[in-house]
């Protein structure tokens, strides 16, 4: 995302390069930093190749402090504020279509398959190292496009608006939502977002409180939901039946 | 000899001298058999003798340090595993490996994945031949469940079914790929009498199909009656082999099993 945001807002901001151009070169960028560096990576499982990816997050805030050019600690300024909601919605569109059709495709039952049982899925005939490179890629497309538009949208960016934390936010959105279907997500994130607002609103004060708060549905969720609340909505969906 | 070769056809899968160590112990030892196509061949012996070793080496789970394992005719040694399925081989695990939160039908559905035409740009494009493709695919799946009398759980969780039945479905699911060999680890553990006569029955239909069946398998009762040939490993080395009524007399085999008299078995 990172990567995405600084390559769209530099070419704009520097090079004066179209805002579609920018963007689809946001989405590009971290796919090709992410071919080279998904193949040894992905070799690592579970908890390894969280901490290898938060490891590389790093990496790539330090580099954004310390390249020339990129503004360092202090961040780009003046970014065009030129992302409309409709622009937004389109990629989101867009993405959430490609993944609604995925289920039933033969990626989709690839990459079910690993999910499920790796070693079965290779035995059925499933490249599971191909696929989980692909994926990796096409993730690093989505949230590169994601990092492109919203620094067209907020003006500024900083090295540290993409560190630790916003990993860590983002993955709280599939994991709340639930991360088995394709709306899991969305609801996810959806939700992650208006809470805080519905806090601010309902006259919960900013700061320490309201970070409790979010931890404690988190917690929540994680025990009483661990296939997310689309999970539990899905199981609700079945007991009658 | 080249009459005999000739009457016996070219084997299906040919393994040479076939060798895996783990530390100091030598869990197969230079290997060497041949299994024929439309051929049920058996693989017994006792725990530990090797068996489940052999198969992940022959389906690239396992890599060998020597050796050669050739099927249909290409050499797959080494190669991975998603690569030697590619070539015809389907198998089930002697510890089953489902996808346990698809339902029954999904499961065999994605056996076919080697010979599903769904690729994702057709999905995206919503074009019609995609639907019927998924409704073959999913008749067909429904058809290997009713032939494996599974037919009523097709749409039930698969890790939610009985043991014998996950068994009978991991068989189902091997099958969708339409093999021409399918390799069986140990499918009878767990079943019942009956549960086990009916998988022999199953396993002498596939030969007529064109498919080949490497079986490994304790229940000998499953083994003598489905296979026509048998080949004994112990201490991973093949110490006999033939029809099963000269394995079940062969005394290297008994005292592999039982003992030697001197031992006091």
């Amino acid at each position: 995302m990172g990567i995405g945001a600084y390559t769209a807002a530099l070419l704009t901001v520097r090079l004066q390069v179209p805002f579609p151009l920018a963007v689809l070169a946001g989405g590009l960028a971290p796919a090709v930093v992410a071919l080279p560096l998904g193949v040894p990576v992905l070799r690592l499982r579970g908890v390894f190749l969280a901490i290898a990816t938060i490891g590389f997050g790093e990496v790539v805030r330090v580099l954004l402090i310390n390249i020339p050019g990129t503004g360092g600690a202090l961040g780009l300024n003046g970014i065009p504020n030129v992302t409309r909601l409709w622009h937004i919605g389109a990629v989101l569109g867009l993405a959430v279509f490609v993944f609604w059709r995925l289920r039933g495709s033969r990626s989709g039952f690839a990459l079910d398959a690993i999910r499920q049982d790796e070693t079965a899925a290779r035995g059925t005939g499933v490249d599971a190292t191909a696929y989980k490179v692909r994926t990796f890629v096409a993730g690093a497309v989505l949230a590169g496009l994601a990092g492109a538009l919203s620094a067209h949208f907020t003006f500024f960016i900083g090295p540290n608006e993409f560190g630790f934390d916003r990993a860590v936010s983002i993955l709280l959105f599939a994991v709340v939502g639930g991360s088995g279907v394709f709306w899991g997500p969305l609801l996810g994130a959806g939700l992650l977002t208006v809470l805080p607002e519905a806090l601010r609103a309902s006259g919960v004060q900013a700061g320490a409180l309201r970070l409790f708060l979010n931890g404690a549905i988190l917690v929540a969720v994680i025990l009483f939901a661990p296939h997310g609340l689309a999970g539990l909505l899905r199981r609700r969906a079945r007991r009658p039946a | 000899m080249s009459a005999a070769a000739a009457a016996a056809g070219a084997p299906l899968l040919a393994i040479e001298g076939l060798t895996r160590h783990f530390g100091g112990v030598r869990a197969v030892d230079g290997v060497t058999f041949a299994v024929r196509p439309q051929e049920v061949y058996g693989l017994i012996g006792p725990n530990g003798a090797g068996k489940t070793t052999l198969i992940n080496l022959v389906t690239g789970l396992l890599r060998p340090q020597s050796g050669r394992v050739a099927f249909a005719g290409q050499d797959v040694t080494g190669w991975p595993a998603h690569r030697v399925a590619g070539c015809g081989l389907a198998r089930t695990y002697q510890h089953i490996r489902l996808f346990p939160e698809m339902t029954a039908l999904e499961n065999v559905v994605a056996g076919e994945y080697l010979r599903r035409h769904a690729p994702l740009w057709r999905r995206l494009l919503l074009l019609p031949e995609d639907g019927r493709e998924a409704a073959a695919a999913r008749e067909r799946g429904a058809a290997l469940l009713d032939a494996l009398g599974l037919g009523a759980y097709a749409a039930a969780p698969a890790g939610s079914l009985a043991y014998g039945d996950r068994r009978r479905l991991e068989i189902a699911r091997a099958l969708a790929a339409r093999p021409r060999l399918l390799l069986l680890d140990e499918p009878a553990a767990g079943m019942t009498h009956a549960e086990a006569g009916r998988l022999v029955e199953l396993i002498r239909q596939l030969p007529e199909r064109g498919q080949a069946v490497l079986l490994v398998e304790h229940n000998m009762r499953v083994v003598m009656e489905a296979c026509g040939r048998i080949g004994v490993l112990d201490f991973g080395r093949l110490i006999a082999e033939g029809s099963p009524a000269a394995v079940r007399d062969d005394r290297r085999v008994i005292e592999a099993y039982l003992g030697r008299d001197e031992d006091g078995a």
